[in-house]
């Protein structure tokens, strides 16, 4: 009989203060649009130190409106990773425009100015940044190149919520961030996203773009000068949210100590399993406890029957999607670091109640190397 | 007269106990998404309107795009939608790239088969009817010139979840129809939309690009996209609300047909210079809105909004007047019965919560209005 599932890379919290939460909102008749999502905009905002927080209905949703509210679209190039999460590269042909994937660096699967620049044309209207697995892309470098070149720089914060670059949170340091409070995210909500900026024009178009184009104070008889959709933030969600913000940097703490641990014991087993640097910039994020391993697929299967479920972020580059690239009408060729990573990558479990569970697993790892390996 | 001791309202939103523990018996299990609540209120809905598959959306909105996506309408087609509706109808035909075909209505504020053909070209490929405020569009004569012109019809049934024509449920007389589960509808559980049809491909591509293009066989599990999608996925949460809610549209839909016909008796029986609701025998109307044509509305509006009541309108400005959507030819004569219905029409309240004085003091207040 197979054991059961005791570790997961997947953490969905939900126990009675959330569940408390998520009732508060339903006694009266406001399901959208209410006082939690203004007091999640709120507590976000203030958590990261910007001007402006707009809920929206998910991580998607966040940057499809920033980039109708930045006016990227038609005749742009938009330079995002190969290696990324599918919804950059999603947004970018959603909105017309054409995706440029740049590659990231071996040491930290990040991408970087030096995979950045070469890309840089004259339609070159912005980047994507995603802080892979929660650690701080090299920003400094990069928001000079798009200064000179005036391009718009947009960082997806969705692994890295509470992550640091030089002492600033990361979702802050270019044009607009966003995140993602999707239940595999570092915050939850269930399901939604929010965009992070201090440009008052940027997010009073992003309020009016996620309810049909309406000023937020007149909504129904007004005129809409925006072409909208709707892509509203339940109230449900945000006060969920909330709750999980207040946890957000006691998570993000526990993560860094298994992550650790981690690190510390494939060292002391000997086993063959390499992490991504940690650059001296970076204060982790460490939504995903990634390494690079031999036999990955054996080992996966192997750590699954003793009941440990590992992943692959992202098990198929995002650059060569079929759909993508037939929507693209162009084969961008390949990208040999994201390529090769690919193969090597797993995401071990590390959520905040792994606690000792990290010694099983490791412990899981040292048996599947101890047999004999085959290729 | 009758005297208004409290404000009515044009809708209510109910949250009851059988909600409250709805809601709490789905959060004992699963509160977040793509889980069993949203699959039976998906089956629950289909079976309702007599088709096969339901596609929940985070939206109504949603549930148009996903419908114009997984048919393939796009950059180079034509959608044909008449310019009296909601915002979110040209939103989507332009999010797709497709270029819109603004129409006048009949009479009676719905599209009918003379007036599509009117505007028919050869790069025509979609046409979204709407059901106006609950009255059922004759559908069979656009369904004979869809065969004939391989148009795709999508039901706008958002305002008419339960309505019948001739014994077929609004939704179900199209390609696909759906509807908005949004704080005004008619059936409500907060923010959610869904599309229903006969289908199952139709409904295979709407679920896969509401998830990222994901195949839905697969689940909801990180491959390559099979197809451009979006996010926009609707709650466990909300699906479970709509269930119980979706129970009770009939006996709500029966409280807004009282109404309707009590405000018809009065209102008639006073001569007013008003055009009251006309129903055809092949509707049976879900009623969200009880709607009048009437001149002096604006003046009327304001004498009932003094008398505690509240109006509505939908909706005060045509699309081919919005300035966001740049129709081609904005010219308002070529709208000349939407533009007319702009003017005069108002919605009167009519949820179902309303008691039977209430219908009486906002007829009598509109009686009040033209003998005063």
């Amino acid at each position: 009989m197979a054991t059961a599932t005791r570790y997961r890379t997947t953490w969905t919290p939900f126990d009675a203060e959330m569940r408390e939460a998520m009732l508060r909102p339903t006694p009266g008749p406001i399901y959208y649009d209410g006082p939690e999502c203004d007091a999640f905009e709120r507590e976000m905002a203030a958590y990261l130190g910007v001007r402006h927080g707009v809920a929206v209905s998910s991580g998607t949703a966040a940057l499809h409106a920033a980039m109708r509210a930045m006016e990227i679209g038609p005749g742009h190039e938009v330079i995002c990773p190969a290696n990324g999460y599918l919804s950059a590269a999603e947004c970018v042909l959603n909105a017309g425009a054409r995706p440029v994937y740049c590659d990231v660096l071996e040491s930290t699967a990040n991408m970087d100015i030096t995979t950045i620049e070469p890309l840089v044309t004259p339609k070159t209207k912005a980047i994507i940044i995603i802080h892979t697995y929660g650690h701080a892309v090299d920003m400094d470098p990069i928001m000079d190149l798009a200064r000179r070149r005036n391009i718009l720089v947009i960082e997806d914060a969705a692994h890295a919520l509470g992550g640091e670059y030089k002492g600033r949170k990361l979702g802050t340091i270019a044009d607009l961030g966003f995140a993602s409070f999707a239940r595999k995210c570092v915050t939850v909500a269930g399901q939604g996203g929010m965009t992070f900026t201090d440009n008052a024009t940027w997010a009073d178009r992003m309020v009016r773009l996620r309810r049909h184009g309406w000023d937020r104070t007149d909504p129904y008889r007004s005129e809409v000068a925006l072409i909208g959709f709707n892509a509203v933030m339940n109230e449900s969600q945000a006060a969920v949210g909330r709750v999980s913000l207040s946890r957000l940097d006691r998570h993000n703490a526990a993560r860094a100590q298994n992550a650790r641990r981690y690190t510390e014991g494939l060292s002391t087993r000997g086993l063959p399993a390499k992490p991504f640097a940690i650059m001296p910039w970076a204060k982790h994020g460490w939504l995903h406890y990634v390494v690079r391993v031999p036999r990955r697929d054996g080992l996966m299967d192997f750590l699954a029957a003793k009941g440990t479920e590992c992943a692959i972020h992202y098990r198929q580059p995002v650059y060569r999607a079929p759909a993508y690239v037939a929507r693209a009408g162009e084969d961008p060729g390949p990208r040999p670091v994201t390529d090769r990573l690919v193969e090597e990558i797993v995401t071990l479990p590390s959520h905040p109640e792994m606690g000792d569970g990290i010694d099983v697993v490791l412990d899981q790892m040292a048996e599947f190397y101890a047999r004999p390996g085959r290729g | 007269m009758a005297k208004v001791q409290r404000r009515i309202t044009s809708r209510l939103t109910v949250i009851d106990d059988e909600v409250r523990e709805t809601v709490l018996r789905v959060l004992e299990r699963t509160p977040y998404y793509a889980g069993p609540e949203t699959a039976a209120f998906e089956s629950e809905v289909a079976a309702y309107c007599g088709v096969g598959c339901g596609v929940a959306a985070n939206s109504g909105t949603s549930s148009l795009l996903l419908a114009l996506l997984a048919r393939g309408i796009g950059a180079g087609d034509d959608v044909i939608v008449p310019t009296n509706t909601f915002v979110s109808v040209p939103e989507c035909v332009l999010f797709v790239g497709a270029s819109l075909v603004l129409t006048d209505v009949e009479p009676d504020g719905n599209v009918s088969r003379a007036i599509i053909e009117r505007h028919l070209t050869p790069r025509t490929r979609a046409v979204i009817p709407v059901h106006m405020f609950g009255h059922p569009v004759d559908m069979d004569p656009i369904m004979d010139l869809a065969r004939d012109r391989s148009l795709f019809v999508i039901e706008d049934a958002a305002h008419a979840l339960g309505a019948r024509y001739k014994e077929r449920r609004a939704g179900s007389l199209g390609h696909v129809g759906f509807f908005s589960f949004a704080g005004k509808s008619i059936t409500v559980c907060g923010q959610a939309g869904m599309a229903v049809t006969a289908d199952p491909d139709l409904a295979a591509g709407m679920a896969s690009r509401r998830v990222h293009g994901w195949d839905q066989k697969v689940g909801n599990v990180w491959h390559a996209a099979e197809r451009l999608g979006l996010n926009l996925r609707t709650s466990e949460l909300l699906s479970a609300i709509g269930r119980v809610n979706l129970r009770r549209l009939d006996r709500w839909t029966a409280a807004r047909a009282s109404n309707a016909a009590r405000y018809t008796a009065r209102l008639s029986a006073a001569r007013l210079p008003a055009t009251l609701p006309a129903t055809r025998p092949d509707q049976e109307p879900g009623w969200l809105h009880y709607v009048i044509r009437t001149p002096r509305r604006d003046a009327l509006r304001a004498f009932l909004s003094d008398r505690s009541i509240d109006t509505q309108i939908h909706y005060p400005v045509p699309l081919h007047r919005q300035p966001a959507f740049q129709h081609p030819a904005p010219d308002s004569s070529a709208f000349p019965v939407a533009e007319a219905m702009a003017a005069d029409m108002l919605t009167l309240p009519s949820h179902p919560w309303m008691a039977p004085d209430e219908v009486d003091a906002v007829a009598d207040a509109v009686i009040d209005f033209y003998r005063g």
